[in-house]
Order: structure tokens, then sequence, then C-alpha cells
């Protein structure tokens, strides 16, 4: 016979009272781990949330990156055809060719060998990007009894030596006419219709919108074509070229490569357009990365948004956990510590004969704090399988929405060291609860008076 | 001497204190069997109480063995009750989810360790000699609910005697037995006396009183002088 032999006797005796201590306790190391599995679960279905909302929104913003690296070129692009309307930078004329001419007339009549170009294009020069051999003269468009601009063009010669660019001007194929806009206008023309220039027909490819310059009192056609028209074959007034990167004062670097190239020529910097390029570029790109930043910021506030959402649901579950989790406790402990003293009642008798045949105080205390250890040891274990039961099914009601990125997220949950622990110390805690609540019942059960008992028979 | 009890009282406070016992004196020698009647009320039980080493007398000495055991600590006090000491009480006070053999071999909570095996197989065996004996043998793995109350006592006595306690004390033992079982239970007290141990009765059964060497008269807390039974 022995005390433990006798405390699990009680129990098997007295199963109703030891089964609702268990329940308490198995309630409050219910509460414990649901609990902890609650917060730590938001905390990682956060993490997630998260991951996701970043990875959403890096990827967005690398799909703006994408559209917007794309409207930016087309953008440039346009910005550079438009710049074509204003004039290139510089113009290579022939050393004799008066400039006020060009500037008083808009026209040209000295000339060149057409070689030039090809000459140039198969240079190493460097200061110049695109260039475009042309006939420019101020004629009488006989047929319509109306001065014009004829300007011929066969579109850019490509720089040997560089990657090829994208052409600055579309050519003008033969047969075909673009028309400045004053001409139009004027003439009622539009595209599509045909024409008859000097003798020879003509399809109109384009009209030009308003361009307040020049251009506006122009025709376009085939250089061959107007090379033709005007008696000039293998020869043109003009080479066209365009310095891309320009900035500050380098048309004397230009004119220095090209007079190296091509002697017996003169550059002229026929408008200063290059730095507006330069700036409309600037400007597309300044564009462009307004528009990212304004996508990066709407996309961090959104991620600002869903931690803040997330932020709120885990501190009203942490809340909530730290209410009700002292109250459960305290109510177990109630429980446990009611259970313990009706118990103690019980055996009022049987503590008095334990006395009489010489228990001592620590005996009896073993006595009713052992039945306290077993029920919190069993108590313990049962909340802790209860509690992770209670915490996966509870965790994807809680969640809501958000229940979709869970997969996976119970076995994370256990897994992880710190819950372990959780799951380790709460049967412990529980023991703890267990005697604590029992304390009292167990020293009022040690601290009875066997005389009294056996005396009140 | 087994037990000496010199001068000893004992009052109940409260509004209207009781004198339980009033400068009692009482001395037991081994082999001795006293029987102490009276009304209800006039300190028998109070006294049974003090001499168990249960309720310290507000003066007066108790001398068992050659010690003091209200001089002792509370839980020396219990060791020392469990080793010399043999209780039988009216109600029987069995602790009722034990079997008859584990009910007897109770009084080896207080007196032996866990771990001595040898000692709890021993009590083991003497429990079954006792049960055999107060002819419980065929009883011993029932629960207390499934007895009889003379089977009750007997396994109550059984439980009292294991310990082969020097001085039994025994309160009311036939108080609720049929007249056959209170001879089984009070011939079982005369044979321990005659063993050389020694038995303090207290009872309100002539018959009782009877099988006692003396008998004593108590009446509100005073105990008349021992004188021997004239059958």
């Amino acid at each position: 016979m022995t005390l433990s032999h006798l405390i699990f006797r009680e129990i098997t005796y007295r199963k109703m009272n030891f089964a609702l201590s268990v329940l308490a306790i198995a309630i409050a190391a219910l509460a414990i781990v649901a609990s902890d599995w609650i917060v730590r679960r938001d905390a990682e279905v956060t993490r997630r949330i998260m991951a996701d909302k970043i990875a959403e929104t890096e990827a967005a913003i690398d799909q703006k990156v994408q559209a917007v690296a794309a409207a930016g070129a087309d953008l440039e692009d346009t910005i550079r055809k438009q710049m074509v309307g204003l004039g290139f930078n510089v113009l290579i004329l022939p050393e004799n060719q008066d400039v006020s001419e060009l500037h008083l007339r808009g026209s040209l009549s000295q000339t060149m060998p057409e070689t030039y170009v090809q000459k140039l294009a198969d240079s190493k020069i460097m200061t110049i990007n695109h260039i475009l051999p042309t006939v420019m003269k101020q004629i009488k468009w006989p047929e319509q009894d109306l001065d014009v601009v004829l300007y011929g063009t066969r579109g850019e010669i490509p720089l040997m030596h560089r990657s090829l660019k994208k052409p600055i001007l579309d050519a003008v194929a033969p047969g075909q006419m673009v028309v400045g806009h004053s001409i139009h206008k004027k003439l009622g023309l539009q595209a599509g219709q045909e024409v008859e220039f000097m003798g020879k027909k003509f399809n109109i490819s384009k009209l030009h919108p308003e361009r307040g310059s020049t251009d506006d009192v122009t025709i376009w056609i085939d250089l061959a074509q107007a090379q033709e028209l005007l008696g000039l074959q293998n020869l043109v007034h003009a080479i066209l070229a365009l310095e891309c990167e320009c900035t500050g004062d380098r048309i004397s670097q230009v004119r220095a490569e090209i007079s190296g190239i091509l002697p017996g020529t003169q550059v002229i910097e026929r408008y200063s357009q290059a730095l507006t390029r330069a700036e409309a570029r600037t400007k597309a790109k300044q564009v462009a990365e307004e528009s990212l930043a304004a996508e990066k910021l709407a996309g961090e506030a959104a991620l600002a948004r869903e931690v803040e959402s997330r932020t709120r649901i885990q501190n009203e579950h942490r809340q909530l956990a730290q209410v009700i989790l002292p109250l459960v406790l305290l109510l177990a402990a109630s429980a446990v510590g009611l259970l313990a003293y009706i118990n103690v009642r019980y055996r009022r008798e049987e503590i008095g004969i334990l006395r009489a045949l010489g228990l001592r105080t620590g005996q009896v205390l073993v006595v009713f704090l052992g039945r306290s250890l077993v029920s919190g040891v069993i108590g313990g274990v049962l909340g802790v399988c209860l509690g992770i039961a209670a915490g996966a099914l509870l965790g994807p009601i809680l969640d809501g929405d958000s229940a979709s990125v869970s997969g996976g997220l119970s076995g994370k949950i256990i897994g992880s060291t710190s819950f372990l622990i959780t799951l380790l110390a709460t049967p412990l805690l529980a023991i703890a609860l267990s005697m604590m609540a029992s304390w009292i019942a167990a020293a009022t059960a040690a601290s009875q008076d066997a005389a009294i008992v056996l005396q009140g028979e | 001497m087994l037990m000496q009890i010199d001068n000893v009282s004992k009052t109940y406070p409260g509004d209207r204190p009781v004198k339980a016992l009033n400068g009692v004196s009482l001395d037991i020698d081994a082999g001795q069997f006293i029987a102490i009647r009276g009304p209800s009320g006039c300190g028998k039980s109070t006294l049974l109480l003090t001499a168990g080493t249960l309720l310290a007398p507000d003066s007066g000495n108790v001398t068992i063995f050659g010690q003091q055991p209200y001089s002792m600590s509370g839980d020396a006090r219990a060791t020392f009750r469990g080793h010399k000491l043999g209780f039988v009480f009216q109600q029987f006070h069995l602790v009722p989810y034990l079997s008859v053999i584990e009910n007897v071999m109770a009084p080896t909570l207080a007196t032996t360790q866990a771990s001595k095996t040898v000692d709890l197989d021993s009590a083991r065996t003497r429990a079954s000699e006792l049960l055999t004996k107060f002819g419980l043998g065929d009883r011993i793995h029932h629960t207390p609910s499934k007895l009889s109350s003379g089977e009750r006592q007997r396994c109550a006595l059984a439980r009292a005697l294991l310990n082969r306690p020097q001085l039994l004390l025994a309160d009311e033992p036939t108080g609720n037995l049929d007249p056959e079982n209170a001879k089984i239970v009070l011939e079982a007290m005369r044979s321990f006396t005659n063993e050389g141990g020694a038995v303090l009765l207290v009872t309100h059964d002539d018959r009782a009183a009877a099988f006692a060497d003396i008998q004593l008269w108590m009446s509100q807390g005073v105990l008349s002088k021992p004188e021997p039974v004239t059958a």
C-alpha cells in the first residue's frame, strides 16, 4: 500500500470529480495552445499575404516598367520623327552655296556629287547619327501655278560603322508625294489623290499637318525623280544630318569632322532643335519615371493598406486572446479549486482516520496534490491535443478570406521551435495551475484536526 | 507502565465552555483490558482521543512507553501513533474505495516507505493472516460497501492490529454490531490483551464492558477509581 496506489484508487472511485477537474485543466491548456496557435497563424498568414502582395506588386511594376518603356520608346520615336518636321540640326552644303538663299527662299542652287553621301556613310564619323541626301529647290508647280519647294529625298543612308538605328525620316517611294500643309489646304488635296507634277503623275501618300515653317510650302518626292525633274542626276543640294545626343556647343566639332571627310563643303546649323529633342527625350524619360514612381507608390500604398488590415486582425485576435485566456484560466482554476474543495469535504472522515493511523501532514498533502498532479498531466496533454485541433479549426474561420493562403500552415506552426516550446510548456503550466488551484483545499485537508472529525461521529 | 495519564484536563471553549476532562488520571499496564463507561457527553471519547495522541490536553501529562507524545512535533507524534497505537471506532472509518486487504494495510502508508517492498510483502502477509483469523479470508478483495457491519468492524480491528500496536483504543466498537459480531470483536480484543497488549475501551454497552478486567465510570469529566470486575 503506497500513497500513489491510494491516489489512483481514489481517482477511479470518484471518477466524476476527477473527470471534471481534468476537463477544467484541459480547457485551460486548450485556451493556451489555441490562442498561441491563432496568434502564430495570424503572423504566418500575414507573412504569406505580404509575400504574395509584394510579388504581385513587383510583377505589376515590372509590367508597368515594360509598358512604360515601350510607351517611352514610342514616344521617343514619335518625338524623333516630329523633330524631322522641325528640321535637321546640321546641313552640309557645297562650299560655294550662299546660305542666305536658303534662309531667304528656302531653296538651294549649288550642288555637290551624290557620292559624297556614300563617302560620309562609309566614314567613321561620330558626331552625327543620321544622314539624308536631298535636293531642294524653289520652283513653280506648273500644273497648279503655285510656288513650292521641291524636296527630293531617298530616305536615310545608314552609317556603316554604326549599329542600325531607326530611320528618323521615312523615305518617299518613287511615284509618291508628301505634301506640306499650305499646299494641300490651298489646292484641296487628299491623301491617295493622284496629281500631275512637272508632267509626271504622283500619288499623294501623306499630307503633313501645319508646322509653321517652309515645310508647309514643300512637297517631297523620291530623290531620283526629283533629280530627274530638276536635271540634277547624281547631284544633291545638301546632306541633312542629325546629331542625336548633342548638348551645348558641339557644332564646331561636327564641322571639323565633316570637313575632314568632305572637303569643299560647309556645315551650317539649320535650327537649334537638337537641344529641344534632347529635352523632349528627357521629358519622355521623366514622364516614364514619374509614371513608374506613381505605380510604386500605389503598390506601396496597397501594401500599407494590407499591412494595416492584417495588423488590425492580428491585434483583434491578440486582444481577444488577452481577454479570453486569463478569463478561461481563472475560471478553470476556480473550477479545479472548487472541485478539490468538494473532494476534501467528501474525504473528511478518510483524512481523519489516515491521520489517526499516523499519516503526517506532508503525506496528506501528497495525497491531494498528487491527485492534482495527475489531473494536471492528463488535462494538460488532453488540452494540448484539443488546442491544436481547435487552432486548426478556428484559424480558417477567423481568417475569413485569407484562408486561401493557409495551405500547409498547420505543419508550419507545429514545426516551429517556439510553438514546440509552447506545446511542452503547456502541460507544465497545466500541472502548476492544477496544483496551485488545489493547494488551498489540500492545505485544508492537511491541517484538518483528526480529533474533530473522529469526535464528529 | 504502558500508559500513564496524569491529572489531565480539557475544556472545549465557546460561549458556554465545556469541561470534558477534569483532572483525570489513569494508568494502563500491558495485558490490561480497561473499559470506561458513562453517559453521553461525559468526556469518554475526549479521554480516548487524548490517550490516542490526537487531542492535546489543556493541562496534565500523558506518558506512553515512557515518552510524552504531546511534547513531540505533530509529524513525530503521528509517526509515534502509527507505530504504537491502534484505533477502532464505532463507525469503522474504512476507506470506501480500498479493498478489505488494502484497508487493513492502510497503516503501512504511515510506517512503510514505498520503495521497501519487503515491508509491504510482510504487511500483506500479516494482513491476510489477520483477515483469515477474523473470518474475512474470502473477502479480501471486496470493498467495504460489500461487507456487513460486523465484517466491517472486524476489518477495522484487523487494520488496528496490523502494526502490532501495544495499546488498542476502542470507541464504542460494538455500537453498531449484533451480539454475535460484538462477541467476535470483544473476544479478539481479549485475545489481544492475552498476548501482552492493552485495551482501553469506551462503551455504553454493559456486555462489552463485561469483557474488561477493569471498569471505570466517568461523569462530567471525572473518572471514578478503578475497581476489579466481579462476576
